[in-house]
């Protein structure tokens, strides 16, 4: 029997969400279901694009948190 | 010891122990998506790194102190309380964090590629800037879903209880968000696609 997908389960499936069975499963339709091989990919180019996002703080800032923790001494 | 090959529970246990360079690991592992969180919501380069240290100096007293809780991922831990700062910085400023666009400031890039010109470094930096004005302009429910989610790398269900929806609706929100942001970045001039790909 062919499980049917959702939108959310490929929402899932992009953050690694999906309880194994169930992404092995949506692999395997992935591989014979056009539309949803092409709703996954324009989710995951999305989600590949969001790393382009990202930025540093500033080397100073990383520094001073750095030093600081060697400051700080042991209370158990 | 080789802090770079051990996952961040090993180094947490290391640090905890006494090794300061495992710390220095986590932060440089960890501060990228950290400091994005903080910085998309707060949208102030300064606030957002005053924040960032806040946030460490948190996790460092937290770790050292003994009260550390090894349930659920040092990534999620450290983005939480990243998230929470820079709300609380919201509501001690009376301002909402979801209701302003961003305004175009650029933030700059302190990352140094190698073998690239000023140019293209400015060029590469503008485009990540863009894309992070073209996320501000997602509906308020979206962002925030978006933020906690692929930034603060909060769970679905984590994100669901946070905000107060069901998690259908956590997930209906994400869905959106990336159809969204995609629908922005075909209609955006600048060429996202080509920076994905190039080395």
């Amino acid at each position: 029997m062919t499980k049917t997908f959702t939108h959310h389960d490929l929402v899932q499936y992009l953050y690694n969400e999906l309880p194994k069975k169930q992404r092995l499963a949506l692999e395997e339709a992935l591989m014979v279901d056009q539309e949803l091989a092409e709703a996954c990919a324009d989710l995951l180019l999305t989600q590949l694009s969001l790393e382009e996002a990202l930025t540093q703080p500033s080397e100073r800032v990383t520094d001073a948190i750095i030093s600081y923790s060697k400051t700080v001494s042991f209370h158990p | 010891m080789n802090t770079v090959q051990l996952n961040d529970s090993a180094l947490v246990t290391s640090y905890i122990a006494g090794n300061e360079s495992a710390f220095e690991e986590l932060v440089n592992r960890h501060k990228s998506k950290v400091y994005t969180t903080i910085l998309l919501i707060v949208k102030d380069t300064y606030t957002a790194e005053d924040l960032l240290q806040e946030t460490f100096v948190k996790a460092i007293h937290t770790m050292k102190s003994g009260r550390y809780n090894e349930e659920g991922k040092f990534s999620s831990w450290i983005c939480r309380i990243a998230h929470n700062l820079a709300i609380d910085y919201f509501r001690r400023e009376k301002r909402s964090p979801m209701i302003t666009l961003e305004d175009g400031s650029n933030v700059f890039n302190t990352l140094s590629f190698s073998e690239e010109s000023v140019e293209s470094i400015r060029i590469k930096e503008e485009t990540h800037a863009r894309l992070r004005e073209l996320i501000q302009q997602l509906p308020a429910a979206q962002k925030e879903v978006l933020i906690m989610r692929h930034y603060a790398d909060m769970s679905f269900q984590e994100i669901a209880e946070a905000t107060g929806v069901s998690i259908n609706t956590a997930l209906g929100r994400m869905r959106y968000a990336l159809i969204n942001l995609r629908k922005k970045m075909s209609n955006d001039k600048t060429a996202y696609d080509q920076n994905l790909y190039s080395s």
